[in-house]
């Protein structure tokens, strides 16, 4: 599944360890997600989408 | 257009209060585990200078008893720290365990155990000296094969462990 974390990330100059403390999830989650190497559970996605006001499939997309 | 300022509060507190809480249960897990082995070792010790003092034999010795009662304790504290470790950790720290636990805990285990397991079973005739020279009695040989078949299990998830968190880094 493709995202746009890293991008969204970068715009509001946080670091992987910023938005995982904002996430309660480790750095390593953090780096998985970006990499597009693990898909995160549905509360997760919510929550992203709440920390970034955005809807979950404005930064998800179901890639084949 | 979003207000790209708008951070969520306190991430330094936040991580601050986090590295202490992980530093912490490690450090349990660390210094328990030596209190643990120290003691092990002070009483193994004690025990045996005990019996051979006494000249007694194993049947007379209490130590079984010690050993019994160590591995029990053990057992808990080993179940309250995985208590606390596993509220601790995230979500993809806990589908590493899951895809590990059926994976190579499961699967891997199993068909290594098979591999062993089928010729006794297929073959009613088969006796494998060396097992029953080590665990001697029927009992022993038993809880050797109990044993067995936990480390083989244990060793298929610490395998599948490492490989999974490495494909993810």
């Amino acid at each position: 599944m493709k995202n746009r974390l890293k991008v969204l990330r970068a715009e509001r100059d946080w670091s992987q360890s910023d938005l995982a403390d904002a996430l309660d999830v480790s750095r390593q989650t953090i780096n998985a997600l970006e990499t597009g190497k693990y898909d995160p559970s549905l509360p997760l996605a919510f929550k992203i989408a709440r920390l970034f006001t955005l809807k979950i499939e404005d930064i998800f997309e179901d890639a084949p | 257009m979003k207000n790209l300022n708008e951070l969520p509060p306190a991430f330094p507190e936040k991580r601050s209060e986090k590295s202490k809480k992980k530093k912490a249960l490690w450090l349990t897990a660390i210094l328990g585990y030596g209190a643990l082995m120290l003691g092990m070792g002070a009483v193994a010790f004690y025990l045996g200078y005990e019996d051979g003092r006494e000249q007694r034999s194993i049947n007379e010795s209490h130590s079984p008893y010690v050993i019994v009662a160590v591995v029990l304790t053990f057992m808990i504290a080993v179940f309250a720290w995985s208590v606390r470790y596993w509220r601790n950790i995230d979500e993809m720290a806990k589908r590493a365990h899951l895809d590990a636990f059926f994976w190579g805990g499961g699967m891997i285990g199993w068909a290594i155990l098979g591999a062993f397991l089928t010729p006794m079973l297929i073959f009613p005739d088969l006796e494998w000296g060396v097992i029953e020279q080590i665990g001697g009695t029927t009992t022993h040989s038993f809880g050797m094969g109990a044993f067995t078949a936990l480390t083989v299990t244990t060793l298929g998830y610490g395998v599948f462990w490492l490989v999974w968190w490495a494909k993810k880094r």
